[in-house]
């Protein structure tokens, strides 16, 4: 079904499309074991699954919705929403910028 | 040691006066502060707030004796598997991304738990993000196996499972994604329930693999999951994959006797493949505790058992990759440098799994094994009530011994995780020891929503074991 040799490239493409940072000796160590786990998981190709219906839950529920509502007892104030962030300026979440402005 | 006492002893203890909560909180945090430098079972220990809660709890006995019938757990200690949000206290998932997180908001177990009356002593280690089948994989160091410290306590429910079978607590919150709760409980001696998915509230615990996380607990006996249970499950509106089936008295049910003709499976698939001697007989003799019960066992067949661990390895590292991408460092917790080697690895495997040119040939062909895998235990339970297993393929193993063989690690579930990919409820029982004074236990299995009838069959095996 799928090729099970991962390589390094292909490590690294997942990491960055992870937002992961790997360093070399990262990148040398997962790349034998991942290779190891797809050759593992490459068995299910043996299995005959034409017209099996797939299985994504097991609650056997089906589009449980609730009212558009806010429930006040959970939102959480701003000072509470800030409280955890390391980076907070004029009551607002600091974050990298991802426009430049040149 | 004096033997551990259970959920249910310790209120008959609080209820008749023989003994404070006062002096209950600091049994346990005396035996907490003796033994957790070796163990590493507990992250944070909440001595102070606990200590206050008891007092508290001790004046409203002293003005209300009947508080007992109306909060079931009043008085009685409780630890968190840190992946439970706790409001106002330290909750890492083991993870150094929230090395510092303190939540603003409590799970809905944990709010249950403490209407009932319970006191959190504190938050229990656990594998970064309940990742992993032994302990090791926390960034806060390992949890070491009451019995013997070489060895590991099992995983992810790491600090909950020694914890307990340390009697550091009398009972303790645990997680269940591929066997994180009864898999460390088969290695502790103590007991460890995965009720069915849906059962209970997933709401404000860190989420793993959303379809399969299953809510659960480790206690000293069958009476006590039950109780647990009994306050924990039920429909939740900020869990949209709770089932509002209503929740039965599970304790009332207990000591019904078993329906005629109960008749328990076990797999063949399930003893290919199985070499250990010790647990071999421990399956043996749970055959011969359940014939002296008049339970009738015969084999059946599960026939893509063996696709078990596959199926898991992509769903679950998919949901994985998914679950961990809103980890950004920014509203809370550290950058995503931080995540160890198991996170990075489960993150890869989801990531490419899922990636465009995969989602087919990985988590399309995932989820369409694991419908045969659920008409597998549909047919099954068509024959018989409920499936016997062992846990784990082994005891407990030693510290070290399979954290450079990432899928060794894994294949140790293989028991455990075909009924987190059905939504199935199984119980982890203790059944004896090894030579070398390691826990050996068995697995009982059965269709889904029918904890009743599991814990039945569990309490009466419990009792023929020590021949009550």
């Amino acid at each position: 079904m799928t090729k099970s040799k991962i390589t390094r490239e292909e490590i690294s493409k997942v990491a960055k499309l992870a937002n992961l940072s790997l360093t070399d000796s990262e990148i040398e160590k997962f790349t034998p074991q991942l290779a190891e786990i797809f050759a593992y998981i490459d068995q299910l190709g043996q299995v005959a699954t034409d017209k099996v219906v797939p299985t994504a839950a097991v609650n056997n529920l089906n589009n449980v919705t609730r009212e558009d509502t806010i429930a006040d007892n959970r939102v959480l104030d701003q000072e509470e929403a800030l409280g955890q962030s390391a980076k907070v300026e004029k009551n607002m979440f600091v974050v990298k910028a991802v426009i430049d402005n040149d | 040691m004096d033997q551990p006492k259970t959920i249910h002893e310790l209120t008959t203890d609080l209820a008749s006066k023989k003994i404070s909560v006062t002096e209950v909180v600091a049994d346990y945090l005396t035996k907490i502060d003796q033994r957790n430098g070796e163990l590493n079972a507990f992250l944070t220990v909440a001595a102070a707030e606990a200590k206050e809660k008891a007092k508290e709890a001790d004046a409203v006995i002293a003005h209300d004796p009947d508080i007992f019938t109306k909060k079931p757990f009043f008085g009685i200690p409780v630890g968190h598997k840190d992946i439970f949000l706790t409001r106002g206290l330290k909750t890492t998932a083991g993870s150094k991304v929230l090395a510092n997180y303190i939540p603003q908001y409590s799970s809905t177990v944990v709010k249950k738990l403490e209407a009932a009356g319970a006191i959190t002593l504190g938050k229990l280690n656990c594998d970064a993000w309940a990742h992993g089948a032994s302990g090791e994989n926390s960034d806060f160091g390992p949890t070491k196996n009451p019995h013997n410290l070489d060895y590991v306590p099992g995983g992810s429910s790491s600090g909950s499972a020694a914890a307990v079978a340390a009697d550091l607590l009398p009972f303790a919150t645990g997680t269940d994604t591929g066997g994180s709760i009864r898999q460390p409980a088969n290695f502790c001696g103590v007991v460890g329930l995965k009720p069915s998915y849906g059962r209970v509230s997933r709401y404000g615990i860190v989420a793993m693999a959303s379809s399969l996380d299953s809510i659960g607990h480790l206690t000293h006996d069958v009476y006590d999951a039950a109780a647990v249970l009994e306050i924990t499950a039920g429909k939740d509106p900020y869990d949209a994959s709770t089932t509002d089936l209503p929740v039965p008295t599970y304790t009332k049910l207990l000591d019904q006797p078993l329906p005629k003709k109960f008749k328990i499976g076990i797999a063949r698939e399930y003893l290919e493949g199985l070499t250990d001697k010790d647990v071999l007989s421990s399956l043996e003799a749970a055959k011969a505790i359940l014939a002296r019960m008049g339970v009738e066992v015969i084999e059946i067949s599960l026939p893509h058992t063996k696709y078990g661990i596959a199926v898991y390895y992509i769903v679950q590292p998919s949901e994985v990759s998914s679950n961990l991408a809103r980890y950004d460092g920014i509203r809370y917790g550290n950058a995503r440098a931080s995540f160890g080697d198991e996170a990075k690895r489960r993150i890869m495997i989801g990531t490419y799994t899922l990636s465009a040119g995969y989602y087919d040939a990985y988590y399309l062909k995932a989820m369409q094994v694991r419908t045969l895998i659920r008409q597998d235990f549909d047919q099954a339970f068509g024959e018989v009530d409920a499936l016997l297993s062992p846990t784990s393929p082994t005891p407990a193993f030693k510290l070290g011994q399979n954290t450079a063989d990432p899928l060794a690690m894994y294949l140790a579930d293989v028991y455990t995780v075909t009924a987190n990919l059905a939504g199935l409820p199984g119980i982890a029982l203790p059944t004896g020891k090894t030579k070398e004074n390691l826990p050996l236990g068995i697995q009982f299995l059965t269709a889904q929503y029918t904890e009743e009838k599991l814990l039945n069959l569990a309490y009466h095996f419990e009792k023929t074991l020590h021949g009550k």
